[in-house]
């Protein structure tokens, strides 16, 4: 395993300086995320190329019939594999779990499996005898910082862009076959996706202890004067701007952070899931702000996600004469419009 | 009725207690004296969990600071205490025995976060090229698992002598329709949206929050103040737990 | 070898596109490449010289690490052949003994397969191409250029004539003549100064005759001529990018 980048003193130095004076590197604001570019593949169904930033994740959904636990008869079953390879970085090792990969995966599982937002219940096929195994496969190619948010978001759009095949059951008691029809045959048909879940991490700055290694920095060069200590003490009973808080932060924000915490939500205004472990204790009014301002970010993020599904779906129809006359054609609009309903609340 | 009713209209829950109130307590430091420096249990109703700590000591090749995190941590390691966290989960500490694998992601994640936590908590930077190690044993499990380890490796880690800033004191608290209610059992866990949270000390820096189940945002701030002064509520017994044992022992030592 | 540049025949189908090639945009990895032809898409990614474990560490030459990360599903005997296959093409145009006691590691992550699970020709192929590329963005050094094609041949839906070969089919072509397919081919061509100079993988497959593979040489030594080409043009087009402050 190749050892991980060590940001150095002066990096250190530089970026915290810089947020002191409520400046990122990137010249992003606090809450501001990198730029985000969805695409969809334009011969498969359910593989998406998520850019964030210089961030890449690709997610590829397949489908599979076999049979469920014996233990679920009625659910399908549904897997999420986020290995991460030397490509994103070659800090990860191929085959070994890190800590970091750890946490990805157990946060997007929460976010995305935990709760709900593939109905698995539709997956059923024969009550414990057949179900449709769906994978969703998270291929982290370039890591700057992120990694988890692009991923989840790769997974959701990924699973409301798939059509699984269309089936039929033939025969009846004993002797019922399942029949997967292929694409030419008969029309794919979309995942019953409950919700939209998007993950956001909240990276935190303990700005207290920046200042006091800011000024430990220059007092070694420079005698600290009383005035400066004077601010330090103002610096103290200042409590309320002692965290700085940043949105999305990339890798060298994300190697220098003292703590963070990722929110998943969706547009409904729900949260999925919060994972804040450990590391800086923050005030509890921040945290609880930046659960309400994870809740905006979804809804941004979900209309670009609609939107981008939208241009996907019309550029795949051109001159298909396939897709205009088939019958499911009529519900497609129908849900077309429960999303514009969606959009307009 | 074949189903227990979780909160009743008279306001009482599965187990007797009102919304604000917690689980009975009873814990206990210094009850591993001769395998460990520092240890204790503590019961959160029927949930019950055992933690050893060991340390600070020469970090071993085998956990933490060697090995598997290969040599990326012994640079931080010149400047800071090494933390390991490790927990194992009772085969009878549920109704289904169930033989765990040690690699469960769960159980992997949850050592993490305690690791994370008391990293922050411990003055670290007091025992440098050190190592502790706490172990955890879940011995019976009716809810509340993850608050009842943070809570047991506080008390460990005191007994221990290392020296930390403030306890962390953790609590869950559940949200059942428009109520909420205040460290749930299993039953309601499995019944309700639910969060817990890790406070220092007594203070409103929350140094955990975790929610795994789909809630709505609104519903976020009266669970996390209850939640809040659950953890608060445990903090004073928990040193008043502590206070007992130390007056006992100095008793004893003045005898 | 006389080389012409490829013309359709009666008994040659040629790909409906030329490949499709960029390198240099991943930020992490010290070169990147992606290689699209028929259906496959494969990105390929390589760092390195860099940091080897002791286990791995060689000590008069550098270690070749090679990673293949399917699309769906978890890595199996398929990408296990695929991970080989590509070390031994690769092996003899990398100039390990530079870096002694060094890694160079290599992931190529398979976007679209291009072909049934069961097969792994095309994405073969296009491995090659697409890591041979990285490597060269990623700076290593190497002795000579790699180039590599999948030719099938099919037999004609009328007996009489003599079989079709289809260099570098898409799955539409895949699909069609799935129970028609005599042989497989793979082949990857050393190339120096754009001209063919030795073989470095051959995986054959199905029933040929000797005349056949030979034919089958001639036509892959045209193109991966062409498909050299297009590798050229995505190189120099980086290598303009990397250099744009100079001017």
């Amino acid at each position: 395993m190749a050892r991980d980048l060590k940001p150095t003193l002066i990096e250190n130095t530089f970026v915290l300086k810089a947020l002191t004076e409520n400046v990122r590197l990137d010249n992003r604001s606090f809450s501001q995320m990198r730029n985000l570019d969805i695409s969809f593949s334009s011969t498969e169904y359910g593989a998406v190329d998520v850019h964030l930033g210089r961030t890449r994740v690709i997610v590829r959904i397949s489908a599979e019939v076999t049979q469920p636990r014996s233990d679920r008869p009625y659910d399908g079953l549904f897997v999420i594999s986020t290995e991460i390879s030397p490509m994103a970085a070659p800090t990860f090792e191929a085959g070994r779990k890190s800590e970091e990969e750890l946490v990805i995966s157990r946060i997007i599982e929460k976010s995305i499996r935990q709760s709900q937002a593939l109905d698995t219940e539709s997956l059923c096929i024969l009550a414990g005898e057949k179900c449709w195994l769906v994978r969703a496969d998270v291929h982290f190619l370039d890591h700057d910082g992120g990694l988890l948010d692009a991923g989840c978001l790769a997974v959701s759009a990924a699973l409301l862009h798939y059509r699984r095949p269309e089936i039929s059951i033939v025969g009846s008691g004993d002797a019922r076959q399942v029949v997967v029809h292929p694409p030419t045959e008969k029309v794919p048909v979309p995942l019953s996706v409950l919700h939209v879940p998007v993950c956001v991490t909240f990276s935190f700055f303990n700005m207290k202890l920046a200042q006091s290694s800011l000024t430990a920095a220059t007092s070694t060069t420079a005698a600290t004067t009383p005035a400066k200590e004077n601010d330090e003490i103002d610096m103290d009973t200042d409590d309320t701007d002692e965290t700085a808080v940043l949105v999305d932060a990339s890798l060298q924000e994300e190697l220098l952070r003292h703590g963070f915490m990722s929110v998943t939500s969706n547009i409904n205004k729900e949260i999925c899931q919060i994972y804040k472990a450990g590391q800086l204790a923050v005030e509890i009014e921040t945290l609880l702000s930046c659960s309400e301002a994870a809740t905006a970010v979804a809804e941004k993020v979900t209309k670009l996600i609609r939107r981008r599904l939208k241009e996907d779906e019309v550029a795949r129809n051109v001159g298909n004469v396939l897709e205009e006359a088939r019958a499911e054609n009529d519900r497609l609009v129908a849900d077309e419009g429960v999303i514009q309903d969606m959009n307009n609340d | 009725m074949s189903r227990p009713e979780i909160y009743s209209p008279e306001g009482l829950r599965i187990d007797g207690r009102r919304w604000n109130e917690v689980r009975h307590i009873k814990c206990a430091i210094n009850t591993h004296p001769a395998s460990s420096d520092g240890s204790s249990i503590i019961e959160q109703g029927n949930t019950k969990v055992m933690c050893n700590v060991v340390g600070p000591a020469e970090p071993t090749s085998s956990s933490g600071g060697g090995g598997a995190k290969s040599n990326t941590n012994s640079f931080a390691n010149e400047n800071k205490v090494t933390l390991s966290v490790k927990a194992t989960v009772a085969p009878f500490s549920t109704i289904d025995r169930r033989k765990r694998s040690g690699n469960d992601s769960r159980i992997q994640e949850m050592c993490l976060t305690i690791q994370h936590i008391f990293e922050e908590a411990v003055m670290g930077h007091l025992q440098p090229r050190s190592q502790i190690v706490i172990s955890l044993y879940i011995l019976a499990q009716d809810g509340g698992m993850l608050q009842a380890c943070i809570n047991a490796a506080s008390l460990a880690l005191i007994d221990a002598g290392i020296p930390m800033y403030d306890y962390v004191c953790a609590c869950t608290a559940g949200m059942h329709d428009t109520e909420v209610l205040l460290d749930l059992n299993r039953l309601e866990e499995n019944d309700m949206p639910f969060l817990t949270m890790a406070t220092l000390g007594a203070t409103r820096k929350v140094s955990l929050m975790q929610l795994e189940t789909r809630v709505g945002v609104d519903k976020l701030e009266p669970m996390m103040a209850a939640a809040m002064s659950g953890c608060h509520y445990l903090r004073q017994i928990m040193d008043a737990q502590v206070r007992k044992h130390g007056k006992n022992r100095l008793a004893r030592v003045g005898a | 070898m006389a080389q012409t540049s490829l013309k359709p025949t009666a008994n040659v189908i040629l790909p409906p596109t030329t490949p499709l090639a960029s390198a240099s945009f991943l930020f992490r990895a010290d070169g990147s490449a992606s290689w699209q032809v028929g259906n496959a898409h494969l990105i390929a990614s390589v760092s390195g010289p860099m940091e080897v474990s002791k286990r791995d560490e060689q000590p008069t030459v550098a270690t070749l690490e090679v990673t293949v990360r399917p699309d769906i599903g978890v890595s199996s005997t398929r990408e296990q052949f695929l991970q080989e296959q590509i070390r031994k093409a690769i092996t003899p145009v990398v100039v390990l003994d530079l870096h002694p006691r060094t890694l160079i590691q290599i992931v190529v992550q398979i976007v679209e397969a291009g072909e049934n699970k069961t097969h792994n020709r095309i994405a073969l192929s296009a491995a090659i191409n697409a890591t041979y590329l990285a490597l060269l963005d990623a700076g290593i050094p190497l002795r000579s250029t790699i180039s590599a094609c999948t030719i099938i041949y099919v037999s004609s839906p009328d007996s009489n004539t003599s079989q079709i070969a289809i260099i570098n089919p898409d799955k539409r072509q895949l699909e069609k003549n799935s129970d028609r397919i005599a042989s497989v081919h793979t082949i990857a061509y050393e190339l120096k100064g754009g001209q063919i100079e030795r073989v470095l993988l051959s995986e054959s497959s199905g029933q040929f005759t000797q005349d056949q593979l030979f034919e089958c040489y001639d036509l892959a030594a045209k193109v991966c001529a062409e498909s050299n080409g297009v590798l050229r043009e995505v190189v120099t087009k980086s290598v303009g990018k990397h250099n744009a402050w100079r001017e």
